[in-house]
């Protein structure tokens, strides 16, 4: 009894002292994360529009029934999905290839580590801008005249930024360009932690390289490539910068994104709700995706 | 079962360490060969090189008379217990022991067959749904010796597979594998720093050290006629105690001078010829522990420096008495029986018979 009378002062002291120590943090996550949230939310039901002389509407859900109507917003979830889809097994894919490549002590391999990972510390502006000109259209445009070389002239150039069919494919492989660095540097740091016995028991138990890599690497790096996955995903749901610099959404919203249709929406038309919607949207999407992906990720967790 | 022979091996690395220096050492058909010696003395190495897992820098590996320098450890027809384990945390036992049938793909009954087998022979049949991290130490360690049992292989390598184990668990697997191994009689390499486990379990030893095997024999042999300083204190426990010493003659008679203590030793003579040519040369002397008895005559002084009490015996640490005391003086060993209570800094007398001493040049080479 006296230890616990002793004691409550101490730790009621030590408890202020504690929310003394993070209140900086705290606060900024009250103010930058969690309150725009909550805005963001309550405002998704208003027709709240800027410079609007028209009074403040509660329009609760037939904001989302709005913009579910809406065929832009629907070709923006679809292109989201699509570029998902594509982008994520081939990046991880890539990925997981070249950490096995670079995951070697040759001379020389910290420069090629270096390299794949420099387009991760390019700003995605400058890839985006660098890659409009290679995108250039004519025969002079270096993505054109890079494939007519190797079509041996069967190539004819196109305008791959203004091409419905090509626009999106264009904006998928400068994000694989740019993201692939990331995700090898994690794997890299995967690969690394597998401890070496491992394979060294399973040469001694007959497996080849081949083997090895498929009941050794993969398994071990399970939880890994679970983490880039669902990084990459929720990052695949967020494009935006390279639409808004290479396509502005176009052709024909061939390119558009949910991001990109929540900023057009509030900042480019004054419509703060329906953008706010929209990102509501986008958040209930990433939530889902993540929750998918860690329940499958449970089932298997025990293996660590 | 195969034979196992390591010709002029050689092994060094490209900072230019030296793990092994022109190894030479034959394993016969169905034998235990423990290799022993201190931490970096090339043992672990010899095992990879064998295995496959590192290449030698020059020599042959022989097994059964093939030279197998070139052939990748997938097909050298051994298996390796690893210090750790190293079983495949992902999969269940049961997968654990069956991977390397399925590499050579066997069909599933021969497996499961094999598998069942193993799991029975070690103990394992209630544990062949875990998984490696449900398993305590000595569970794992008995899969890890499954896994490499279940293939049958011509040769066995063990690298201190015990060393992860408490003490009492050690003792009860030390057996264990003694036991397996004389029923299977696989040809088996078996490398620990451990000395007692070397004199238990090897029908032969070989001593390493610094990369130069020291010794190869018995492990009786090897206690009774050490090659060398090195081996002499090495294995024993306590190891043998090792003192620097000189011969002399007084008034004729051979006597051997060492910190303090005088020691007659004109009727060793006789049985060791050799002797003489070292008169009047700094020369080692060793002493096993047990040697030492407080009966015994003729007796020496001697002051404890410290008491380890085992229970049903004592480990008494002393100097000999010495008229011109000296920090330089080394410290011995002596194991006694219980029945006696000196203290420390207690002047005692300490016997021991002359024919229980060993000679080793000034380079530690055993006097014959």
């Amino acid at each position: 009894m006296t230890m616990l009378t002793k004691s409550t002062p101490n730790q009621k002291r030590r408890g202020l002292t504690a929310v003394f120590m993070s209140a900086p943090a705290l606060l900024g996550l009250l103010l930058f994360v969690a309150v725009p949230f909550l805005l963001a939310v309550a405002l998704g039901f208003t027709n709240l529009r800027l410079g609007s002389p028209l009074p403040l509407e509660w329009l609760g859900f037939e904001q989302y029934r709005r913009i579910f109507a809406d065929p832009s917003f629907s070709r923006a979830l679809l292109n989201n999905l699509l570029f998902a889809f594509t982008v994520v097994p081939l990046q991880t894919v890539l990925a997981l290839l070249l950490a096995l490549l670079l995951n070697r002590s040759l001379g020389g391999i910290a420069f090629f580590r270096t390299l794949f990972f420099m387009p991760v510390v390019f700003p995605l502006s400058l890839v985006a801008v660098v890659w409009v000109l290679i995108f250039a259209p004519g025969p002079n445009g270096m993505m054109n005249s890079f494939l007519e070389l190797v079509s041996f002239g069967a190539w004819t150039p196109r305008d791959f930024l203004h091409d419905p069919q090509l626009a999106l494919p264009a904006i998928m492989l400068t994000s694989i360009w740019q993201g692939t660095g990331f995700q090898m540097v994690i794997i890299l740091a995967g690969l690394q932690a597998i401890p070496a016995e491992l394979y060294e028991a399973a040469a001694i138990d007959g497996a080849r390289r081949w083997r090895q890599f498929w009941h050794v690497t993969l398994p071990q790096l399970r939880n890994t490539l679970i983490f880039v996955v669902l990084v990459t995903t929720i990052l695949a749901f967020r494009l935006f910068d390279q639409v808004q610099i290479m396509t502005q959404g176009g052709p024909h919203d061939a390119t558009t994104t949910v991001m990109f249709e929540a900023v057009q929406a509030a900042f480019a038309r004054q419509q703060v709700a329906r953008g706010a919607a929209m990102t509501v949207v986008l958040f209930l999407v990433v939530l889902l995706i993540s929750w998918l992906q860690r329940r499958v990720a449970r089932q298997e967790r025990e293996v660590l | 079962m195969a034979t196992v022979e390591f010709l002029h091996i050689h092994k060094s690395y490209p900072d230019g360490t030296r793990a092994l220096n022109d190894l030479n050492l034959k394993v016969a058909e169905g034998e235990m060969m423990v290799l022993v010696g201190p931490s970096g003395c090339g043992k672990s190495t010899s095992l990879r090189l064998l295995a496959g897992l590192e290449p030698v820098s020059g020599g042959e590996l022989l097994i059964d008379g093939e030279c197998v320098n070139e052939r990748p450890p997938q097909h050298r027809d051994i298996a390796m217990v690893f210090q750790n384990y190293a079983l495949y945390p992902h999969m269940t036992v049961r997968r654990n022991l069956a991977f390397p049938l399925q590499m050579l793909k066997m069909t599933k009954a021969e497996i499961a067959k094999r598998v069942e087998e193993t799991a029975q022979l070690l103990g394992l049949a209630e544990l062949l749904e875990r998984r490696p991290r449900q398993l305590s130490g000595g569970q794992r360690q008995r899969v890890a010796m499954g896994r490499a049992m279940v293939r049958q292989p011509q040769v066995f390598l063990m690298d201190e597979p015990l060393s992860n184990l408490d003490a009492k668990l050690r003792t009860q697997i030390r057996a264990e594998i003694a036991d397996l191994q004389k029923r299977l009689r696989i040809t088996t390499i078996y490398v620990t720093h451990d000395q007692v486990e070397a004199m238990t379990l090897g029908d032969r030893i070989a001593v390493l050290n610094a990369g130069r095997l020291q010794q190869v024999g018995p492990p009786q042999e090897l206690y009774e006629q050490p090659a060398n300083a090195f081996v002499a204190a090495f294995l024993g426990n306590p190891g043998m105690n090792i003192f620097a010493a000189r011969l002399s003659r007084n008034s004729g008679m051979l006597q051997l001078e060492s910190d303090g203590w005088r020691i007659p030793i004109e009727q060793l003579l006789a049985s060791k010829p050799g002797l003489e040519e070292y008169l009047e040369h700094p020369i080692l002397v060793g002493l096993r522990p047990e040697a030492f008895s407080p009966e015994v005559t003729p007796a020496y002084p001697a002051i404890v420096v410290s008491i380890e009490s085992l229970g049903h015996e004592r480990l008494l640490y002393f100097r000999p008495a010495a008229t011109t005391p000296s920090t330089a003086q080394k410290t011995l060993v002596a194991r006694l029986s219980c029945t006696q209570a000196e203290a420390v800094g207690q002047n005692i007398r300490l016997g021991f018979k002359p024919e229980q001493l060993y000679f080793f040049t000034g380079e530690g080479e055993v006097i014959a």
